[in-house]
């Protein structure tokens, strides 16, 4: 009796440790390093730092070590190249690049597509499609996401409502929205007659840089034609709401009511937002929650922190929507994985659990307004009347960048034809005409031959 | 002749074709082979990270290029009849020839008029002496920054001291974006930050003072004394300091790259700036922005060359 008493003890006690060791090992299979790559202005407005301790912390095997590159077509391109002619990377997840920048790498096919990853709460439909349609590419079934959206932006116009109220132009509910471009002229006209401190303000100050010149032409056309692209894919640079666009942009510095600025500093207008002395911007929306950041009273509370506030007064740079109506421009950086990474399983971990974590995108969205790109990240974010705006925005018709192997070749034509224009150097029927000789020189390749998304 | 012995000693042994020769000791060899094994780790870097490259860029200039493979020779002179019909290209050139045109003359110029002035300094000379270090002691990225902020257009403190100092609002401007000033704008911050101040003063330091006594005691005026003997002595130091001059205006970049991106409306793109935003567009176009590279390289060794031989013409007349 004793002896079988003792049997069943040890018998006992050995499944015990097994389930035990079973367990643990289901728990801590993850270990080694993983190295991520964020464009350098990522490392706090995506709150990197938070998320490696989080990621450490939930995984104590592993490793995290983030490092930074640059947004520039050329550094992507040396990325690209450093993949191809070495068959090796320097991180094995990179975050940073828009679709038209990642264009030549999903056309070569060097990126380890995510369809396989889209389960759970990452399955395309939690998706906000604004951003993942443009990250969709048409193909071989099982490869159709070479990248994944990680942040999202769309195009539109800021505006410093403490200016308005002080010009009488905000409406009965406190806010501003222009109809038409006659309406936003008027406004940008009525606002450069204010002086602040001494200081005369800029009434529009519009982006005529790299930065984002092509993208507002972009904004402007789909919201009064619904799409840029012609039935055959190629940039309808002969639309008719292109043309009003840009000749809008020269009637508004010839009367003196907008500044110049982004002809040479990109970051010109929304430096000018958050000093107060730019009435109304059109660029990203994220710059609605920067100048609100940086012209609110209390700057205690959005002082950036683990658990970021908004400013509790309300925001003082709300947003507006291109005259139109008909679809927003909206793009998104992007998460990927070259084929040639090491570590690729810790890497969809990351991309997973830090960077598409509520966490990681609330952080960004209420620090700097860079938005999510996962529905349910969405609904946790404190109530905001910008976040309203971009959310009726993108849960309308959306339209992404163009994503040709020439991509950036046309955004540097764009900028040099429009700077032509707008300082009297050419007519505006030069500029298209050369608009459109300059795509047709281009090689206007696409991901697998897919054409834009209505 | 033989010893008692009967042998032969050795030194009167006749010397034949069987004989050995004693070993030749050959400095001059030993020292040429020593100086290769010094020189060769330096060949071989050089070799590697820059004549490797400049063949490869060169050949490029004939091949198309892509990230998978480059088909050599394949592309003929099709790159180059792109760049010589490419309206960006002949912008770029204007752009680069008018700058060295006008920057080159006036930083020399100035070099040496403000080298004379801080010569004739008889109090506080190294206070003096040390602005002209300043530019170079402040890293080039953070003087030109403090330019951007400087030139802004409403919160600089240059528009501010002309309008609200100097009561002048009519002189303010937009420095940097605006067609009408950028020009002058990018001479003057390229004067402060790249002028050939320390080189100017260090060729006027090496005159010997001999020289100026004895005109002096001849009764010389300052102007003779600069037309005399400043200026012939300067002479080698004037050779140098124009073609550096001139070879850094032609490859102006970082100014460029800094304060205006090639604006506005490309009025301020340099060649080499050119082949940046080339490389830039994407890797189609590697082989394009080799090519405007060496066009580029071959336009101002020309005019290296032309202005090295004129001034060395003039110097011997």
């Amino acid at each position: 009796m004793k002896t079988l008493k003792s049997i069943l003890l040890v018998l006992f006690a050995t499944s015990l440790l097994g389930v035990l060791a079973v367990v643990s090992t289901a728990q801590d299979e993850m270990s080694g390093t993983v190295t991520v790559s964020v464009e350098a202005w990522m490392v706090e407005k995506y709150n990197m730092v938070e998320l490696e301790k989080r990621f450490e912390a939930a995984h104590p095997d592993v490793d995290v070590v983030v490092i930074t590159h640059e947004g520039l077509g050329a550094n992507y391109l040396n990325i690209f190249l450093e993949w191809a002619q070495t068959d090796a990377s320097t991180a094995d997840l990179y975050f940073g690049g828009l679709t038209s920048q990642l264009a030549p790498a999903i056309i070569d096919d060097q990126l380890i597509p995510w369809d396989d990853t889209l389960t759970d709460e990452l399955a395309p439909d939690m998706w906000i499609p604004a951003f993942l349609d443009s990250a969709h590419v048409d193909g071989v079934e099982g490869s159709n996401y070479p990248t994944l959206p990680g942040l999202g932006e769309t195009m539109n116009f800021q505006y410093n409502k403490t200016l308005f109220e002080q010009a009488g132009l905000l409406d009965a509910d406190g806010n501003f929205s222009a109809e038409t471009y006659e309406d936003l002229s008027k406004a940008a006209c009525e606002l450069a007659k204010l002086e602040v401190d001494g200081q005369a303000i800029t009434g529009l100050e519009m982006e005529y840089g790299i930065n984002f010149a092509p993208d507002t032409w972009m904004a402007a056309v789909i919201a009064a034609e619904g799409t840029y692209l012609k039935e055959d894919g190629t940039i309808n640079w002969d639309s008719a709401a292109g043309k009003q666009w840009i000749e809008f942009q020269k009637s508004i510095i010839d009367s003196g009511c907008g500044g110049t600025s982004t002809f040479t500093d990109n970051n010109g207008a929304r430096n000018g937002l958050k000093a107060g002395q730019i009435a109304i911007i059109n660029a990203s929306n994220s710059r609605s929650n920067e100048g609100s950041n940086a012209l609110c009273a209390d700057k205690d509370a959005v002082a950036i922190k683990i658990d970021p506030v908004s400013c509790p007064d309300g925001d003082v740079v709300e947003m507006f929507g291109y005259p139109g109506g008909k679809g927003v421009m909206a793009f998104s950086h992007q998460i990927y994985i070259p084929r040639v990474a090491k570590n690729v399983e810790l890497a969809r971990a990351f991309a997973r659990e830090a960077i598409l974590s509520e966490y990681g995108q609330a952080w960004g969205a209420i620090q700097f307004g860079k938005m999510p790109t996962i529905w349910a990240n969405y609904d946790a974010l404190p109530e905001n009347v910008n976040f309203d705006i971009v959310r009726a925005e993108l849960e309308g018709p959306a339209v992404g960048q163009w994503q040709y192997r020439d991509g950036q070749v046309l955004r540097q034509a764009y900028v040099d034809e429009l700077q032509l224009y707008l300082t009297d150097q050419q007519t505006v029927d030069e500029m298209i005409a050369n608009l459109n000789a300059a795509q047709a020189d281009a090689d206007l390749t696409l991901p697998a031959a897919r054409v834009m998304a209505q | 002749m033989a010893s008692e012995s009967g042998v032969t000693p050795l030194m009167a042994q006749p010397v034949t074709s069987t004989a050995k020769k004693p070993p030749v000791w050959d400095l001059h060899q030993r020292q040429t082979r020593f100086a290769w094994m010094l020189v060769l780790p330096a060949l071989v870097m050089i070799v590697l990270f820059i004549g490797y490259p400049v063949v490869y860029s060169f050949l490029l200039t004939f091949s198309e290029f892509s990230v998978q493979k480059v088909d050599w020779f394949q592309a003929g002179l099709s790159n180059y009849h792109k760049v010589f019909s490419d309206r960006q290209f002949g912008g770029a050139l204007s752009f680069t020839l008018a700058y060295t045109l006008f920057y080159v003359p006036i930083s020399v110029g100035l070099g040496l008029l403000v080298g004379v002035l801080v010569q004739q300094v008889k109090y506080g000379t190294t206070f003096f002496r040390s602005l002209l270090f300043l530019p170079t002691v402040i890293p080039v990225t953070m003087g030109l920054l403090m330019f951007q902020w400087v030139l802004e257009p409403k919160n600089g403190i240059f528009n501010h001291i002309l309008s609200d100092v100097l009561g002048r609002p009519d002189l303010v401007r937009n420095w940097l974006g605006s067609m009408d000033n950028v020009f002058g704008t990018m001479v003057m911050i390229t004067l402060w930050g790249f002028g050939p101040w320390i080189l100017m003063l260090a060729g006027l330091l090496a005159i010997p003072k001999d020289y100026y006594e004895a005109a002096q005691v001849d009764g010389a005026n300052p102007l003779q004394e600069f037309w005399y003997i400043t200026l012939p002595q300067m002479r080698n130091t004037l050779l140098v300091v124009t073609t550096l001059q001139m070879i850094k205006s032609l490859k102006i970049f970082v100014p460029i790259y800094m304060l205006t991106g090639g604006n506005p409306a490309g009025s301020t793109r340099s060649l080499y700036y050119l082949v940046f935003q080339k490389v830039n567009q994407g890797q189609n176009w590697y082989a394009y922005a080799s090519t405007v590279g060496w066009v580029f390289t071959a336009i101002v060794l020309v005019i290296t060359l032309i202005t090295v031989f004129v001034m060395r013409v003039r110097s011997d007349k």
